[in-house]
């Protein structure tokens, strides 16, 4: 019912911008601009921000090194700091035995004493990016040698949020190089498919539809099966995200391909090519950027896919294995009903890869709302 | 019988309901007394940006048995302003003040049915039966996955409780059918939309809003997705029934042509808001608004018929030995579709899109290529340019009056590369043709720097004179398409074609997607520039009118193959063809005293298309 005018008039209300703005607003501003009213997309695009600065940073975020244990405070339950005026925040030092009887733990706190905590404090030394070596944490015990447990210890009386931060390094990334992975085979294979068409992109299809049927958790089985247990956690790790992207790939395929196909009757194009321009140049400057922002939402959508799939399969022991850290592997501490009702802090690290994927879901929808700029908007 | 609602405002009682007795025959004209008074319509669309008045404040009356047409351009609100009767408005959009006193009888008590609840009974019982509305596209307005016959039927089940099997319900959908003209009603009833043509598609429409015997129809734009031979009929159709049937008719539209054709009284809308009301000779030959004014002088029929470009025929005449620019020799273009069932043997069907056909364009000229939806006409136009590799034939180009004509036809696509700058296409649709994603500079540039340009000031300053020569300033190139309207898309569209100083341009359907009085602006700037860049024109386009305004010479294509052929003046004036005549004959004259001056020609060679 909108006129052209009232339409960029209205696009620009949407935005906040002046309607000059819009004019010169490249695609990629467009999209940025309606992403911003998208609450939750933002609101997930934040949560993801801080996630990822967590984990690239896990060291000085952490309280302690992920491989820092005391074998008394096993299964040592989550402690609030306190606060006081004269001592700032602090907790009480507890200590566990195990109860001969029942043998479960019981920890006894000694509120005689205190354990100051408080800000970039001195602990257990890690490297910042792997390289520049510091001992300076964000919060932890004012002294490096106490320990506390914000979110309880586990099973080997190891710190869990530490472990949870840890962690999200390996469940976090291996989301994004898995991704990586299958957009490459996924634009190479789907682009192809789409492009010429006929015989090639039938053949392409089959395969693609054949991956699909094959039942996925079984394969998984049979191919983590084959990494030899003798292997580092880092090769592990890398096998781990191909059998992932081995099968994550057929789905984004489908979505360039269907893309190339309808991108390609358009009218721009077929100027194009008669404008005389050559058919790299059409795939690379009028094809590609056309869906791009269309792609890119479907990766975000894929991602939290990924990092399920990481972690069921290390959650089934089948993935990563201790002493590597991932949330899946942190996970299967969690596995029986005892620690469910004993020591339900374990679960943490569930909790975490809810928030991932919900934040991931929410800007992977913020982005394919925003993905089109120029229409499909009602009004 | 007013139903209380306290959204709607008081209507203020228009005029007084005559409390007479018995009504009159609903047949006898009362202009006095409309079957629907529309007084301070508002609807409006609630989207996340907020209200978009599309009908703001209107009022009108529909006088009983007559024709009312609201005209206007795209995002004129008529199309709102119709559904808002029926409140069938699509969401967000609901009727939002205002009052249509709807009285089924002269002197009636009068019904508002802006009052009705959307979804309530009452105003269900008045849809399809007392009041029923014929859409734009009878191929989405109809379901394609149930037959014509049952959809008609289940009107009758609905408002006279008719049982589906009933013989008689049957008979009833039948007569109707027959009654729309539709041949064999009694086969047809059990087929289904995509089994026939378009014609007969928007004739079963019709049948069906009429088949309850409604007092007032509301057509939106019953004829804008027809051929021009198939829009003529189903215009005779419906006058004929207005009389027959003494119904009432809403006919919404945006061609003044059509307008002229079937109109009483005529009520012009822009942006939401009626500018001018009155009766159809009025409103032709003596328009108050300057917005119908402008309106009506944007009409290529009525812009004083040999405009601009007519002027300018002596040159060519007066070298007439110019040889052709283009000459194009038993040209065919096959597309090979795999039909056949899905299991079983394939069957390769073979679409003549355009079958042997020779003709040739002088330089200077323009040649329009006319003719019905899928006559081929645009893929002619594309497989001149070579966007398709000819099935057949030669098409000799002449970059140079003393050149040798070469065939481009036979090259390969590198061979192509220099013809690209010297054959040129504007498009049909302004948005589609546009990269979104580059901005206009890189849009216009981009035959440049295909051609091997690349220093950017050179880039800039040829986008920059093109954009000037089609009236745009130069300022705006580095806006992004969808900072422009239509009009000024179409624009861009034609500097980019013009960049590379081309020889020949096909121009399909150019103005076709553009506004009445955009499209005359649109048409004058071709003209110019053919003048001025001494360019070659070829024209397709299905709107004789346009034809007939810009063109030397035209070609008439029916179904792959050109029927006729010949100077604009002669083909006009005196067609030789039965096609050339029917599709003439068919054009609607945007001039009410012209009405039934002409004899309507049908031609149907072919059996299949009566479909």
């Amino acid at each position: 019912m909108t006129t052209e005018a009232n339409d960029l008039e209205a696009l620009a209300d949407e935005a906040g911008r002046s309607a000059a703005e819009m004019e010169t607003a490249s695609q990629w501003r467009l999209i940025w601009w309606r992403f911003r009213t998208h609450r939750l997309a933002m609101l997930g695009a934040v949560m993801l921000i801080v996630m990822y600065l967590v984990a690239i940073f896990a060291g000085f975020f952490a309280p302690y090194a992920s491989d820092t244990t005391t074998a008394t405070s096993a299964f040592a339950p989550p402690a609030l700091p306190k606060f006081s005026v004269q001592d700032g925040f602090y907790i009480h030092p507890s200590v566990g035995r195990t109860d001969i009887d029942t043998l479960q733990r019981v920890f006894e706190t000694d509120t005689s004493q205190k354990i100051r905590l408080g800000f970039l404090v001195r602990g257990d030394e890690y490297r910042i990016l792997g390289v520049i070596p510091a001992d300076r944490h964000l919060f932890g015990p004012v002294d490096g040698d106490k320990t506390w447990y914000p979110l309880g210890a586990d099973r080997s009386g190891a710190d869990l949020l530490s472990k949870i931060i840890y962690g999200s390094q390996v469940s976090l990334s291996i989301g994004l190089i898995g991704v990586i992975v299958s957009l490459v085979l996924g634009l190479l294979l789907g682009g192809v498919s789409g492009y010429f068409g006929g015989w090639v992109d039938n053949i392409i299809q089959r395969v693609i539809e054949f991956i699909m049927s094959v039942p996925t958790l079984p394969l998984w089985l049979g191919l983590a099966a084959a990494i030899p247990p003798n292997m580092g956690p880092v090769q592990t790790y890398l096998l781990i995200t191909v059998i992932l992207s081995l099968f994550g790939w057929t789905s984004l395929a489908r979505v360039i391909r269907g893309r190339f196909l309808q991108t390609r009757d358009e009218d721009f194009v077929l100027a194009a090519k008669l404008d005389g321009v050559r058919t790299r140049r059409i795939i690379a400057r009028h094809l590609l950027p056309s869906f791009t922002s269309h792609v890119i939402a479907t990766v975000s959508l894929a991602i939290p896919a990924m990092i399920l799939a990481e972690t069921s399969l290390s959650f089934l022991g089948l993935g990563l294995r201790a002493p590597a850290v991932s949330w899946g592997v942190l996970l299967q501490d969690a596995q029986s009903v005892q620690a469910v009702a004993t020591t339900p802090w374990l679960m943490f690290p569930g909790l975490a890869v809810i928030l991932a994927v919900v934040a991931f879901n929410f800007v992977g929808d913020g982005l394919r709302d925003s993905a089109d700029p120029y229409g499909g908007d009602a009004g | 019988m007013t139903a209380p609602d306290p959204t709607a405002p008081d209507p203020t009682a228009p005029e007084p309901t005559t409390p007479g007795p018995a009504a009159p025959d609903p047949d006898v004209l009362d202009p006095g007394d409309p079957i629907l008074s529309v007084r301070g319509l508002r609807t409006s669309f609630f989207t996340d940006r907020g209200e978009v008045r599309a009908v703001d404040d209107v009022s009108f009356d529909v006088p009983r048995g007559q024709t009312v047409c609201v005209v206007g351009e795209s995002g004129s609100g008529k199309t709102a302003t119709a559904r808002s009767v029926l409140q069938v408005v699509d969401r967000p959009g609901r009727v939002v003040g205002g009052s249509m006193d709807y009285r089924p009888e002269p002197g009636a008590e009068a019904v508002d049915l802006a009052a009705l609840d959307p979804r309530g009974a009452r105003i269900r019982a008045l849809r399809g039966r007392e009041i029923s509305m014929i859409f734009q596209e009878p191929m989405s307005s109809l379901s394609p996955v149930h037959t014509v016959g049952r959809q008609i039927t289940e009107l009758l089940t609905e408002h006279e409780g008719l049982k589906r099997r009933d013989p008689a319900a049957r008979q009833r959908v039948i007569d109707a059918l027959g009654r729309v003209g539709i041949p064999r009603p009694e086969e047809r009833i059990d087929a289904y939309t995509f089994q026939l043509s378009g014609g007969m598609r928007q004739r079963a429409m019709i049948a069906m809003a009429l088949i309850t015997n409604p007092r007032l129809v509301i057509a939106d734009e019953p004829t804008t997705a027809l051929d021009v031979t198939t829009q003529a009929q189903i215009l005779d159709l419906l006058a004929e029934l207005k009389e027959s049937s003494g119904l009432s008719l809403m006919f919404i539209t945006h061609d003044l042509g059509v307008v002229a054709e079937i109109a009483d009284r005529v009520v012009v809308m822009r942006h939401g808001k009626v500018v001018e009301q009155g009766s159809v000779d009025q409103i032709f030959h003596d328009p108050r608004h300057d917005y119908t004014k402008h309106l009506l002088s944007s009409l290529p029929q009525r812009g004083g018929a040999p405009v601009t470009v007519r002027q300018r025929t002596e040159p060519a005449a007066r070298v007439p030995e110019r040889p052709p620019v283009l000459q194009v020799r038993d040209l065919s273009m096959e597309f090979t579709t795999s039909a056949g069932r899905r299991f079983g043997p394939r069957r390769k069907a073979v679409v003549k899109a355009v079958d042997g056909v020779s003709f040739q364009v002088r330089p200077g000229r323009t040649l329009g290529i006319v003719g019905e939806s899928g006559c081929g006409k645009t893929t002619l136009g594309r497989t001149l340019l070579r966007a398709y590799r000819p099935t057949a034939g030669s098409i000799g180009y002449r970059d140079d009056d003393r050149a040798e004509p070469v065939d481009l036809a036979g090259l390969g696509e590198r061979e192509l590369l220099p013809y690209r700058r010297r054959l040129r296409m504007i498009f049909q649709d302004p948005y589609g043709s546009l990269n979104p994603r580059m901005t206009v500079q890189q849009v216009v540039a981009e035959p440049l720097h295909a051609a091997g340009e690349t220093r950017r000031s050179e880039l800039r300053d040829r986008a920059a004179e093109a954009l000037r020569r089609v009236g745009l300033r130069p300022e705006m190139l580095n806006r992004y398409p969808h900072a422009f309207s239509g009009g000024e898309r179409q624009r861009i569209g034609i500097a980019r074609a013009l960049i590379t100083r081309p020889r020949l341009v096909v121009a399909d359907e150019a103005v076709s997607a553009l506004d009445v009085s955009i499209r005359a602006q649109v048409l004058d700037l071709l003209a110019e520039l053919q003048q001025e860049l001494d360019l070659t024109y070829v024209f397709v386009s299905h709107d004789l009118s346009v034809v007939q305004r810009i063109c030397d010479e035209v070609a008439v294509m029916y179904f792959g193959k050109i029927v006729e052929h010949g100077p604009a003046e002669t083909i006009f004036a005196d067609p030789q063809h039965d096609y050339t005549k029917a599709l003439l004959s068919a054009v609607p004259i945007a001039d009410p005293d012209e009405r039934n001056t002409r004899r309507r020609i049908s031609y149907r060679p072919d059996p299949a298309i009566v479909g």
